[in-house]
C-alpha cells in the first residue's frame, strides 16, 4: 500500500470560469494504475469527479489523459511508475468539457471525413464470396489497423496544437491504412482530405504521435509514407493523365 | 445543462520549450541552418576558386584562421545532430523493404545509412588523397 498525492484539474462548466487542481490523499495498491486511483477518488473521496473509462485493458481507448504532461491512457499508466506525486489533466489540445472529459467533436468529424472503411474496387454480391487477401497483403497495413481512436497522438502533436485544421495523425493513419488495403478502392475519395494541406503536408515529421501511441501504430509513418504516396500520385497525374483514379 | 468547453491555449512561439521530446525536434530542424551555411561556404570557395590562385589562398587562410577553425566546429557539431537524428528517423521515412520474405528491421536500415556515411567518407578521402 502506497499513500499518493493525485492532483486532479477540475472544471465545472456550470460554476467555473477556469480550471483548477484539486489534491486528493490516495491509498494505492502496488499494482495499481493510475485509473484505479482515480476511481478511488470517485469511489470514496469526491463523486463528482468526471471522466471517461470503460474496459480498463488498453482497448477501447476512452480512459486518455495527461499524466504528469504526457499524454497516456489512464488504464495502462502504472502507479509504480511514478515515484512522486502524479497530476492528471484531461487530453491537451482538446476543449474541456468538464473535469477530464474532453470535446471530441472535432476528432470524429475527422474521422468520418477519412472514410476508414473498405469501399471496394468493385462491388460483389455475397453469393461471389468474401474479399480475400495474403497475409503480404495485410502486412501492408495491419499496424495501421491497431488504432483503437483514443486520441492520444492528437495530444501530442504540437502541429495539431497550433492548427486545428489538421486533419491530424489517426485520422491520417486510418485513411492511409485503407488506401493500402488490397480490397479497397476508395484512395480517390479519400484524396481530397489527405492529401490537401492541411492533411498529410501539414505534418512536419515531429514524431511525437509515434512516441505516445499506446498501441504502436506508428501514425508518423504512415503519414511520411502518405507524402511519398501524394507526391507520386501528383506527379502521375501529369506525366499519365489517363492513370487518374 | 448548457454547454461552455474551456479551450486551453497553446504559446504560440514557445511551445517547443516545453518538453524536451519538442526542443530536440526543433534543434533537428534548426541545425539545418548549420549546414546550408557550410554549404553556402563551399560554394563561396568555388567562386573564390574561379576568380584566380589570389582569391582562393586568401579563401583558404580564412577558412584556416582561428574564427574559420571555431566557426567550422560548430557547424560540424550542428550537422552530426542533424545526421544522426535524421538518420534515427529514416525507417519512418521509407516504404518498408523486405528480403524475400522477412522484412528489413527498422534498425538495418539506420545502420545501412551509417555505411553509406562511411562509403561516401571514403570515397572523398581518396579522391583528396587523404587515404
Amino acid at each position: 500500500m502506497r499513500q499518493i498525492e493525485l492532483e486532479i484539474l477540475r472544471y465545472d462548466p456550470e460554476t467555473d470560469s477556469e480550471p483548477h487542481f484539486e489534491t486528493y490523499q490516495v491509498p494505492c495498491d502496488e499494482n495499481w494504475v493510475v485509473l484505479d486511483a482515480i476511481n478511488h477518488v470517485k469511489d470514496h473521496i469526491d463523486r463528482s469527479v468526471t471522466y471517461r473509462w470503460s474496459c480498463h485493458m488498453a482497448v477501447c481507448g476512452s480512459c486518455g489523459m495527461m499524466v504528469n504532461g504526457e499524454p497516456m491512457l489512464s488504464c495502462k499508466a502504472f502507479i509504480r511508475d511514478y515515484p512522486g506525486k502524479i497530476r492528471v489533466e484531461p487530453l491537451a489540445n482538446f476543449p474541456i468539457e468538464k473535469d477530464l472529459v474532453v470535446v471530441m467533436d472535432d476528432f470524429m468529424e475527422k474521422l468520418k471525413a477519412s472514410k476508414p472503411y473498405i469501399i471496394p474496387k468493385e462491388p460483389k454480391s455475397v453469393d461471389e464470396g468474401a474479399y480475400t487477401q495474403t497475409p503480404l497483403q495485410l502486412e501492408a497495413f495491419r499496424q495501421y489497423a491497431m488504432c483503437i481512436n483514443c486520441m492520444l497522438c492528437y495530444a501530442a502533436c504540437p502541429q495539431y496544437a497550433l492548427n486545428d485544421e489538421f486533419v491530424g495523425p489517426a485520422a491520417l493513419a486510418l485513411t492511409y491504412r485503407y488506401n493500402m488495403d488490397s480490397r479497397d478502392g476508395g484512395k480517390a475519395q479519400r484524396a481530397a482530405m489527405f492529401a490537401k494541406s492541411e492533411g498529410v503536408w501539414e505534418c512536419s515529421f515531429v514524431g511525437a504521435c509515434s512516441e505516445a501511441c499506446p498501441k504502436h501504430v506508428d501514425p508518423a509513418q504512415a503519414i511520411q509514407l502518405g507524402k511519398m504516396d501524394s507526391a507520386i500520385d501528383y506527379f502521375k497525374s501529369f506525366l499519365m493523365p489517363w492513370s487518374r483514379s | 445543462m448548457s454547454r461552455k468547453p474551456y479551450v486551453r491555449e497553446v504559446p504560440k512561439f514557445t511551445w517547443w520549450l516545453k518538453k524536451k521530446f519538442y526542443t530536440e525536434y526543433m534543434l533537428r530542424e534548426a541545425t539545418c541552418i548549420a549546414v546550408a551555411i557550410y554549404s553556402a561556404l563551399l560554394i563561396l570557395g568555388l567562386i573564390r576558386l574561379s576568380e584566380g590562385p589570389a582569391e582562393y589562398t586568401a579563401y583558404l587562410l580564412a577558412m584556416r584562421s582561428p574564427l574559420g577553425i571555431i566557426l567550422q566546429l560548430i557547424i560540424l557539431a550542428f550537422a552530426l545532430y542533424h545526421t544522426i537524428t535524421w538518420f534515427k528517423l529514416a525507417p519512418k521515412g521509407m516504404p518498408p523493404i523486405r528480403i524475400g520474405d522477412e522484412k528489413v528491421e527498422p534498425k538495418m536500415i539506420v545502420a545501412a545509412h551509417y555505411a553509406g556515411w562511411v562509403g561516401v567518407s571514403l570515397v572523398i578521402l581518396l579522391f583528396v588523397g587523404l587515404v
